[in-house]
């Protein structure tokens, strides 16, 4: 592993806060390689045991495993472990942001000013910004992706810093590895596709934005989220970046944009994150935006339906633990399902299964998770 | 202004007793804090070699004298007297009277009146 690219607005940790932030990552990695493992082992040693005790039959779901295993003192101190070690990420990268803040702002400013790569940022202060984003810090990081304080650096370069370490490298110096992932699946789907305008939705710090310009550098590129302060840390990294990027503070469930003025409509790992209310105007509105012939393509946390009872409720474990409070949605049900009642034409919509492990970027993951990608993708 | 450190929603609890949730919490806290300063003395003895004051070597063949051993295995002895005093505490208030439970002395106390 390299590291993270340390652009412009990356903040720079002293000594020691480099050195906690080596230290969870190091926590982190002993427990996917080894303490995760261990509840398979545990369960099939002795909690399966347990319901078959009480059931005189193995457990058919993952809430019939969760009423078992959350009993286990193995589970028990994993999963707590698990939450500790989340919260860690976050801390261990603030103190870095307390001491950087002021020095992080005038950067941005320098590069909003020089405007190096010409992109843009627009924002709009009445925008409602949605309960699903503000109910819950998702991720548990402190003050969420809207903050308290739209002008201030610190929800942006937290977010960035702390999602590398999350992700432990396995997205690439950049956090964009998921987008060489989709790219390559959308060569799959419609090979030499081609677009001149494309939409990336719930963009945050643009991370999944930038890299679709380096892959179509003719393509106008527009990225929206509802909180301003990631997008104007989004913006400024993209310019540290030198890639040019079209920022819009926007809901991706209505936008401001006329129908059919986009050939890609596009999202990183945001559905999960939505509402079982929002996320059907959010397949509409992307039909709605889509010229004739142009690609949707959603890249989202795994599903857990067709995965056996122990896996899915170790793939549920974010939901009730890391504030992912409504990925239920979307790993329980499926999608296709959700963007026909949302009008999507029958059959328009794929859904590949893309590996977990499938590109250079997704390093091989030694956890008992088979799992694969959430891809859906729809042709207007 | 500093950033927030706790993360609005759900607070989940692991254990029976949460007290032990907050303990987990402290422990990789401190085991942390420990990682940190080892990086740290690393640092050091890395600097140290660099600048010529004593080779990083020198740590693994120095041989100490009879009395720094003797300073050197009271200090640890101490350390892991204290590390583990909650785990004595019991046997002590057996074995040592002077450090009998509060419960126990109410009511020798209460016979002094």
């Amino acid at each position: 592993m390299t590291g993270q690219l340390q652009h412009r607005m990356l903040p720079v940790g002293k000594r020691d806060e480099v050195a906690r932030q080596d230290f969870v990552t190091a926590l982190r990695a002993h427990m996917q390689a080894t303490l995760m493992p261990g509840n398979k082992a545990v369960y099939e040693a002795r909690t399966e045991g347990v319901f078959v005790a009480q059931h005189g039959r193995k457990p058919a779901n993952r809430q019939e495993v969760a009423s078992v295993m959350k009993q286990d003192p193995y589970y028990q101190f994993w999963s707590a472990l698990q939450r500790v070690s989340q919260q860690a990420i976050w801390d261990s990268v603030a103190d870095t942001i307390d001491r950087e803040h002021d020095a992080l702002k005038a950067a941005a400013d320098a590069l909003v000013a020089k405007n190096p790569a010409g992109g843009t940022l627009t924002l709009d202060p009445d925008l409602p910004i949605p309960d699903y984003v503000t109910a819950a810090d998702i991720h548990l990081m402190p003050g969420g992706y809207v903050g308290n304080d739209a002008s201030e650096m610190r929800q942006g370069p937290l977010y960035d810093r702390g999602l590398y370490l999350y992700l432990d490298g396995r997205c690439g110096p950049e956090n964009d590895g998921l987008v060489h992932l989709m790219h390559q699946v959308l060569q799959w789907f419609s090979t030499g596709f081609n677009p001149k305008r494309i939409l990336d939705l719930g963009c945050t710090i643009g991370n999944s934005t930038v890299p679709w310009k380096r892959f179509f550098p003719d393509a106008e590129v527009v990225g929206i989220d509802v909180s301003a302060t990631a997008l104007r840390y989004a913006h400024a990294r993209a310019e540290a970046l030198g890639v040019k990027v079209a920022f819009v503070q926007d809901n991706a469930e209505q936008t401001k944009f006329e129908d059919g003025s986009f050939d890609l409509v596009t999202s990183s790992l945001l559905i999960h994150e939505t509402s079982a209310k929002a996320l059907p105007r959010i397949f509409a509105e992307c039909r709605r935006l889509l010229a004739p012939g142009g690609i949707m393509a959603h890249f989202d946390v795994p599903q857990v339906r067709d995965l056996a009872p122990l896996e899915a409720f170790l793939a549920s474990w974010e939901e009730e633990n890391n504030n992912e409070n409504f990925s239920h949605l979307i790993r329980e049900n499926d999608l296709s399902v959700i963007a026909y009642a949302a009008g999507w034409p029958a059959g328009s919509i794929s859904q590949p299964a893309v590996a977990m492990t499938g590109d250079v970027y997704i390093r091989n993951d030694d956890s008992p998770r088979q799992v694969t990608w959430n891809v859906m993708l729809g042709q207007a | 202004m500093s950033s927030p450190r706790t993360a609005k929603g759900k607070k989940p609890g692991y254990f029976v007793d949460p007290a032990t949730d907050k303990l987990l919490q402290m422990v990789i806290t401190l085991a942390g804090e420990l990682s940190v300063v080892r990086d740290r003395l690393d640092l050091v003895e890395r600097l140290a070699t660099e600048a010529g004051a004593f080779d990083r070597a020198m740590l693994e063949t120095l041989q100490l004298s009879d009395a720094d051993k003797a300073e050197r295995d009271a200090s640890r002895a101490d350390f892991v007297a204290r590390t583990l005093r909650v785990i004595n505490q019991d046997l002590e208030e057996i074995t040592n009277p002077e450090a009998r439970g509060f419960e126990e002395l109410v009511p020798i106390l209460g016979k002094t009146d």
